[in-house]
């Protein structure tokens, strides 16, 4: 059984401080659904006021179509999965497995049962008597889990539950976890700043910032449709460059950004004389030397020269540092074929890139580097 | 000196020095660490270090302790047969207090017997009452309470114990006297029209001891439940776990060292109170350390009033050693 969970206009504050300003969205029974944005930015609020440890201040939170105002957290369809997990560690693996069936008063011989079940699922049988601090960081991922899932919940709510694992089990704990909730059926709400972790596993994602759902969409559309600076400053590496829109057609906009004039896409309706960002990612630009006419613009607006600042290595891609309008360089990466070609700083680069792979988007707060 | 004196000593110190001796045989590491503090300190200030512990350990606990075992197990003679013929062991003194004199009617010496088992009932009762009250309050500044309100309370808490014991018993007194404050209130209510007279009934005793050790039994309680991770009681929660149980099965047993340790002391202390006994305790009610302090005092029997101070030391001991292993809690876990 999984539910639905609707945000009404959903604004949680804080004293003075506004944590969470009218969310509205909602989320599909069955869905593995995430808030993605940086710390500090409402996402483990809206998990807690899903989960009811914390109360709208205006709007409701909805599951299954019930308001769940005046509900505590330990009457809601929901279960929890803590960031540092928060197992009982007093009590041995099964224990902590059953702790939500002793509540609920099922008798010893089932909750046994139920967890010898659930440790079967999660590739721990036989050692529901050891001790939590006996497992390790992988294995008390999995408990975790398994003592959620105990309590059959309609909602799985996790809190950023990978986040103190290293990096080989992250990546393989999020294919589990993906594979867990096509197993179970039930609706997964997923909190992260890891937007690798967001866009494999979620069949859609919120971006947050400073509270406000930026936007709501499943992984392409995020990176490659952005509507807000911050969504596109935040999801993936972009280049940001301000200018200002001289003219617009249909689709796209034109803007001096100062080092050349630019064209990119244009989806949230410029218009001339607006202030905005064109923002164009690194895989997107194509460089060529001074002379060499391999690599050229469609339009003659997304084509400038610019000397090299610095280049970094990371294995599969090189990253070029240009320089550009601002402080900041505008970063490239080219994929490395293994036949180096170094870009010495200093050296002038014909730089060009695609009006489709481009956008421009009215001024906004970019996400910090 | 006799030799029972020498083989009783013996005897205890070999006892209390076992468990040292035992650890340190084939224990390298206690000995590399006692080089380490060697090294870190300094030879003077190690020397002073070692030579002042040991001296306040040797001098001011054990031989003053074992100088009043040795008492206790001596007659009570004047000053100038002290050393002489007559001055040998005995253990009259306890026996005096479980069957009384040769000569009395009753077998057992009931009046005491009495006392020292009263004594003992009404220090669990006043810890249970002082564990009642204090959790709520230890659970409420440790986990619920944020920054300034949990100082704030722990500051309300320990100003009223600047006021010194006896102040704060004779204030009781004015509290639960006949003529007293809360008397006076309730007849001004009219709940009842005679008072009531609080200090027979001992409710003036129970209260007085049980705000006596209320510091100590919050801070360690405090202390314990602060370090659970609050989390964890929002994962009971989470689970379904009704506001008990979340107690039942996840803070106590965290706790559970620190209840053990605050229990301990509250209760080894209402044993062995003497000056809210003295002044609170009504006119039926005699705390066995009042026994004791006759013994000394008014009685001048000091062999008589040791072996009742051993006595009730010893059952304290065992008592709490007992409950200690009922519950499961070691020594060394009270101390963290």
């Amino acid at each position: 059984m999984s539910a639905d969970v609707e945000l009404d206009h959903l604004t949680i504050r804080f004293g003075d401080f506004t944590a969470v300003r009218d969310a509205h969205l909602k989320i599909n029974g069955g869905e593995f659904f995430s808030f993605l944005g940086p710390s500090g930015c409402g996402k483990t609020t809206i998990l807690r006021a899903i989960s009811g440890f914390n109360d709208p201040t205006e709007g409701a939170v909805r599951i299954g179509g019930r308001d769940m105002l005046g509900i505590g957290p330990n009457k809601r369809q929901t279960a929890l999965i803590f960031q540092n997990l928060a197992l009982f560690p007093l009590m041995t693996v099964a224990e902590n497995i059953a702790f939500g069936l002793e509540v609920r008063g099922v008798n010893k011989l089932n909750r046994r049962d139920k967890a010898m079940q659930l440790l079967d699922l999660i590739a721990l049988k036989g050692q529901g008597d050891k001790l939590v601090s006996e497992l390790s960081g992988g294995q008390r991922q999995r408990v975790a889990i398994a003592r959620a899932l105990a309590v059959e919940p309609q909602v799985l709510l996790l809190d950023e539950p990978l986040s103190a694992l290293d990096l080989k089990l992250r990546q393989h704990m999020r294919t589990e976890l993906r594979e867990i909730q096509q197993r179970v059926g039930i609706t997964f709400i997923y909190i992260t700043h890891d937007q690798g972790e967001a866009l494999t596993m979620s069949d859609r994602i919120a971006v947050m910032s400073a509270g406000r759902i930026q936007q709501v969409g499943d992984g392409s559309t995020i990176y490659d449709h952005p509507e807000t600076a911050f969504v596109a400053s935040f999801v993936g590496e972009n280049n940001p460059l301000q200018g200002k829109v001289l003219s617009c057609d249909q689709e796209f906009a034109v803007l001096d950004c100062g080092i050349a004039r630019m064209r990119a896409r244009n989806p949230g309706g410029l218009e001339a004389g607006d202030e905005a960002y064109v923002f164009i990612r690194p895989e997107n630009l194509k460089l060529s030397t001074k002379g060499d006419t391999a690599a050229s613009a469609d339009t003659p607006e997304n084509s400038f020269t610019a000397p090299v600042v610095s280049e970094a290595f990371e294995g599969a891609v090189r990253l070029i540092s240009i320089q550009g309008p601002s402080r900041k360089p505008i970063i490239a990466s080219i994929p490395n074929t293994g036949e180096a070609q170094p870009f010495t700083p200093g050296l002038l680069l014909n730089v060009c890139f695609s009006a489709d792979q481009a956008v421009a988007l009215p001024l906004g707060d970019l996400a910090d580097e | 000196m006799s030799d029972f004196l020498i083989i009783f000593s013996a005897v205890l110190l070999a006892l209390l020095l076992q468990p040292l001796v035992r650890k340190n045989a084939g224990n390298i590491w206690s000995s590399v660490s006692a080089v380490n503090f060697v090294r870190r300190n300094g030879a003077f200030l190690s020397l002073y270090l070692i030579l002042a512990v040991v001296a306040w350990v040797v001098f001011m606990i054990i031989l003053p302790q074992l100088y009043m075992v040795d008492f206790s197990f001596r007659h009570n003679l004047p000053l100038a047969e002290i050393g002489g013929p007559k001055d040998v062991h005995t253990v009259k003194n306890y026996q005096y207090l479980i069957f009384g004199r040769e000569t009395d009617e009753e077998f057992l010496n009931w009046l005491h017997l009495t006392v020292f088992l009263k004594t003992m009932l009404a220090s669990i009762f006043v810890t249970l009452l002082d564990l009642a009250l204090c959790y709520p309050i230890a659970y409420y500044m440790a986990q619920v309470a944020k920054g300034g309100k949990a100082r704030l309370l722990i500051l309300a808490l320990i100003v009223p114990f600047w006021v010194n014991e006896i102040l704060r018993a004779f204030a009781f007194r004015i509290l639960f006297g006949t003529g007293g404050v809360i008397n006076s209130f309730l007849i001004y209510l009219g709940i009842w029209d005679e008072p009531f007279d609080f200090l027979r009934a001992d409710v003036g005793l129970y209260a007085g001891l049980s705000y006596a050790y209320i510091l100590l039994m919050i801070f360690p309680i405090f202390n314990a439940i602060e370090s659970l991770d609050h989390n964890q009681i929002e994962a009971a929660r989470d689970l379904g776990a009704p506001w008990w149980r979340i107690h039942w099965r996840v803070v106590i047993p965290h706790a559970k060292p620190g209840i053990a340790s605050a229990c301990t002391m509250v209760f080894m202390l209402s044993a062995g109170a003497l000056a809210a006994p003295q002044i609170l305790g009504g006119p039926s009610s005699l705390w066995f350390t009042q026994v004791i302090y006759q013994w000394f005092n008014t009685g001048g029997n000091w062999p008589q009033g040791s072996a009742y101070a051993f006595v009730l030391l010893i059952a304290c001991i065992a008592f709490v050693m007992t409950v200690m292993k009922i519950f499961k809690v070691s020594l060394g876990e009270i101390t963290k």
